[in-house]
């Protein structure tokens, strides 16, 4: 093979130059912060980002959650008390509490539109996992990518849904609050450890 | 009839906003164009050939000549400390896959190309190489060939790490061309289904344990396009090896791009057709001879010796010797073969052209084709 096929650009440009190759694959996600919640996230990055994406990440849980007919369906996968309807998935708050009760008192402001989408999918009642937090961040949203929703299967992996696929990132900590960190990891990390020579010889580093 | 033939050509009006179409940001550099379609390089499909077998011999002694180093533990002559040398002898001994590499052939169209140097670690050029001219082969000389499947490989390539994380790319600060080559990169990794996201290098954090990108999550694999020896001098350096992380380009590379490595292959294979004699003192290389700081980059303090030197950062360090081969001069300058091995496998070339015979990164691309 001397020479490329076709060339196809993701990321830069215009897709696709001359002689589209057929294949349509969008970008996979990088792998973001876990988050609770908005007021989790505010400690990191600024409020109207975390607002809107948490917002996102709710519209993609409410569009692409699994849905399930019977509630014992659903908790088979995602454990017992992780599940509910459309409507109470909406209204309940992302507080990743083990057993977070059906109905409970929304605490955060969840976005209203969520509901009506819901419902438009299907004719009758069905029922789909909470989402207990999000993954956002400051990478994903410096790469235009979607937050995506998190949940909780029954045996307590943690893994982020939504149109991007399911990806496993870690196991649920048993107090509920957050995706486990290794022991002894700092949470918060010195910077600029590196590029110091960039900009001592004040040039790029390409040859 | 000579394997390698420039032609002149007139520029398509457009050629600017199809460069930038395609995300070909830094096409012109200074208010210079660096992108030059005012020419293009013929070649026969003989010498295309040639050269695909000339950088697959090359790229496999290079791969000999690190087994070579790592069993006899020949870390003194590359000036590799002894962490550097860890970390060689530990990534090759893992058998880390390596993505990306460029040779920089002189080749007048006769006989064998010779091997001017090795861009083994941080090589650029290759988004003009793999796309930019092959988005001009499409549009000016369709119906014709180009030594070019450097996007295919790529993304084959990136397939076969077998990586099950995100992959972080980083590079400096402001500089379009490193940017562009690393967003170039990372667009490939993406298209081989892989999780990817940038930083610059200032960025990259260090939590105790491993390193962090901004979200405080942790770096797994990291694409640097940033000189492993600058790596290890700075604050983090030391982090490296305990952090486990992947590095691509893998530590065993800092073999191949430090120009040691041209006496060590000469010393290795005496009198190859690919190689130039080359020697550790100015008295190992008989004849007209060229001086190279063994760490420089971009041309930076090549001397021609008693005819001509470029200035640069590099001239306080070590230097090898190698014997003149003077680049083909043509009407418009002098131009060098970038050779790609991707997954050390040749993949296609890129010509440079310079005003004078020492190839600066004030060098202009120009595209090529066969028939």
């Amino acid at each position: 093979m001397k020479r490329s096929r076709s060339i196809r650009l993701a990321l830069l440009g215009t897709v696709g130059l001359v002689g589209l190759a057929g294949c349509d694959d969008t970008p996979v996600a990088s792998e973001g912060q876990f988050f609770r919640d908005a007021s989790e996230c505010r400690k990191v990055l600024d409020a109207a980002s975390c607002e809107s994406q948490f917002a996102a990440a709710r519209q993609e849980h409410i569009k692409s959650a699994p849905r399930f007919a019977s509630k014992e369906q659903c908790e088979a996968q995602f454990g017992a008390g992780n599940c509910g309807t459309p409507e109470q998935v909406a209204q309940a708050p992302a507080t990743g509490a083990a057993t977070p009760a059906a109905g409970a008192t929304p605490a955060a402001p969840a976005p209203a539109p969520a509901q009506q989408t819901a419902q438009s999918s299907g004719g009758g009642s069905f029922f789909m996992p909470l989402m207990l937090g999000y993954l956002g961040g400051q990478m994903m949203s410096r790469m235009g990518q979607q937050p995506q929703p998190v949940y909780r299967d029954a045996q307590n992996n943690a893994y982020s849904g939504g149109s991007a696929g399911r990806r496993s990132i870690g196991s649920w900590n048993p107090a509920g609050r957050s995706v486990a960190t290794p022991a002894g990891a700092s949470s918060s990390s010195q910077r600029s450890g590196f590029g110091s020579t960039a900009t001592r010889m004040s040039s790029g580093s390409g040859s | 009839m000579t394997g390698l033939r420039r032609e002149r050509l007139v520029p398509r009006v457009d050629w600017r906003r199809r460069a930038e179409e395609i995300g070909f940001s830094f096409h012109t550099m200074g208010g210079v164009p660096y992108w030059d379609e005012t020419a293009c390089y013929a070649l026969t499909a003989e010498a295309v050939d040639g050269l695909e077998e000339a950088t697959n011999e090359l790229e496999q002694m290079c791969l000999a000549l690190v087994d070579r180093v790592v069993s006899a533990g020949d870390y003194a002559r590359l000036r590799l400390s002894d962490e550097a040398a860890g970390l060689v002898e530990a990534s090759w001994k893992r058998g880390d896959r390596n993505l990306v590499g460029r040779f920089d052939l002189s080749w007048d169209g006769e006989g064998p190309p010779k091997m001017l140097e090795y861009n083994a670690d941080t090589p650029t050029s290759l988004f003009e190489a793999a796309v930019v001219q092959w988005e001009w082969l499409e549009t000016v000389k369709k119906g014709s060939d180009q030594f070019n499947s450097i996007h295919d490989r790529l993304i084959e390539a990136w397939g076969k790490f077998g990586i099950r994380n995100a992959v972080h790319f980083t590079c400096v600060r402001d500089h379009a061309e490193d940017f562009g080559t690393v967003e170039y990169l990372r667009d490939t990794a993406t298209q081989a289904g892989l999780a990817t996201s940038f930083l610059h290098v200032d960025e990259i954090g260090w939590n105790g344990l491993g390193f962090t990108d901004l979200d405080e999550q942790p770096i797994r694999t990291l694409f640097k396009l940033y000189p492993w020896e600058w790596l290890l001098e700075e604050a983090f350096g030391r982090n490296i090896g305990p952090s486990r992380v992947q590095m691509i380009e893998p530590a065993w590379k800092m073999v191949l791009s430090n120009k040691a490595m041209l006496p060590l292959l000469w010393e290795m294979a005496p009198g190859h057709p690919y190689l130039l004699p080359a020697a550790f003192e100015a008295s190992g290389v008989e004849g007209p001879r060229v001086r190279k700081p063994i760490l420089g980059r971009e041309g930076a303090n090549v001397e021609i010796v008693g005819e001509q030197s470029a200035d640069g950062p590099y001239g306080e360090g070590d230097f090898v010797y190698q014997a003149l081969h003077r680049l083909p001069k043509t009407d418009g300058g002098y131009p060098v073969i970038g050779s790609w091995v991707i997954a050390s496998q040749s993949a296609g070339i890129g010509i440079r052209e310079d005003e004078g015979p020492i190839t600066r990164d004030t060098s202009r691309f120009v595209p090529h084709y066969f028939t």
